[in-house]
């Protein structure tokens, strides 16, 4: 693995707190040229250590009022990435993750009334493939979405620690 | 937000860095259209901000781990300071206390199985849990499809 110095490291903490920084002006942050931040930019997507930028919305401002975190458990023997398509093709769902163990998948939903809490249970009961699908979390304030894509500052400088 | 906002976080959805004038120019309006746009849904606070999307498998991370956790009830809290207080070198852990068959929820993230599998154990011979069950995370990748379903949730 590629080492990660402090320019690069300075560069994703400035582009993780807002994506849409200037080169120019990260480059007079750091007191280096502007091709020289789109250089190490590049590189690190290269890399695959940046795979993208995204937008983070408030969960209330798009109109949702609240989430459900679920485990699903397929049956043995069914193709697990049929399921997981039919799973992320249901509305509600907006986070699919696919798991080895005792689950084969976490989701969460979003919703906006009790309306779609039902849609979602009406269209997951159509899955025959499912045997038990257990809700885990549920919360009604606002959250930031992409959910499991934002880094916390904390996270993100643990990231950086261990790179040799 | 009308359909020309919905639009705009579209674009911005799939690469936060996409210059005004290029989303104008798609959009088919002025790129004064599009900051001005972009600034009130700041302000209103419907878009947070923005953000890179990292890998963190890029980054040494070799596990993510979801432990679901069962302990007797009145002990909870207890045993979640227990599981915040592990000692860690190579590993990150978030917990959360959830209803359902688990009352408790670890996410674990790990640059070494070991250490992975040690907080486990840890967690396991506490007094207080009663079960404790593993769940491997396979989609490091994750954070790229999720971007991409969250065009669902704007609709239209």
């Amino acid at each position: 693995m590629n080492a990660l110095d402090e320019i690069d490291a300075e560069i994703i903490r400035i582009l993780c707190k807002d994506a849409r920084t200037p080169f120019s002006k990260i480059g007079k942050m750091l007191g280096v040229g502007t091709d020289t931040v789109f250089r190490r930019f590049k590189k690190l997507e290269q890399e695959g250590k940046i795979s993208g930028s995204t937008v983070i919305l408030s969960s209330i401002g798009i109109g949702l009022k609240g989430w459900y975190a679920f485990y699903v458990k397929v049956k043995p023997g069914s193709s697990i990435s049929a399921v997981g398509e039919i799973l992320a093709n249901i509305p509600q769902v907006y986070g699919l993750v696919k798991l080895f163990g005792e689950y084969d998948f976490y989701l969460e939903i979003g919703f906006r009334d009790f309306k779609e809490i039902d849609t979602f249970i009406t269209s997951v009961r159509q899955i025959k493939e499912i045997v038990t699908i257990d809700p885990m979390i549920h919360a009604s304030h606002d959250w930031p979405l992409p959910t499991l894509s934002t880094l916390q500052p904390e996270v993100l400088e643990w990231l950086f620690k261990c790179v040799t | 937000m009308d359909l020309l906002d919905i639009d705009i976080i579209r674009i911005l959805n799939k690469n936060a860095r996409t210059p005004f004038s290029d989303i104008a120019k798609t959009l088919g309006v002025p790129a004064s259209v599009v900051q001005v746009r972009y600034n009130k849904m700041r302000k209103k606070g419907i878009i947070l901000g923005t953000s890179l999307i990292l890998d963190p498998e890029k980054f040494g991370v070799k596990y993510a781990v979801t432990l679901g956790i069962k302990s007797l009830e009145p002990n909870i809290q207890e045993v979640m300071k227990y599981i915040t207080s592990l000692p860690l070198k190579d590993s990150r852990i978030s917990v959360w206390p959830t209803f359902g068959r688990f009352n408790i929820i670890t996410l674990i993230m790990s640059k070494n199985l070991l250490e992975a599998h040690k907080i486990k154990q840890a967690v396991k011979e506490h007094p207080y849990v009663t079960e404790a069950s593993i769940s491997i995370d396979i989609s490091l990748y994750k954070h790229k499809f999720e971007a991409l379903l969250l065009e669902k949730e704007l609709g239209c």
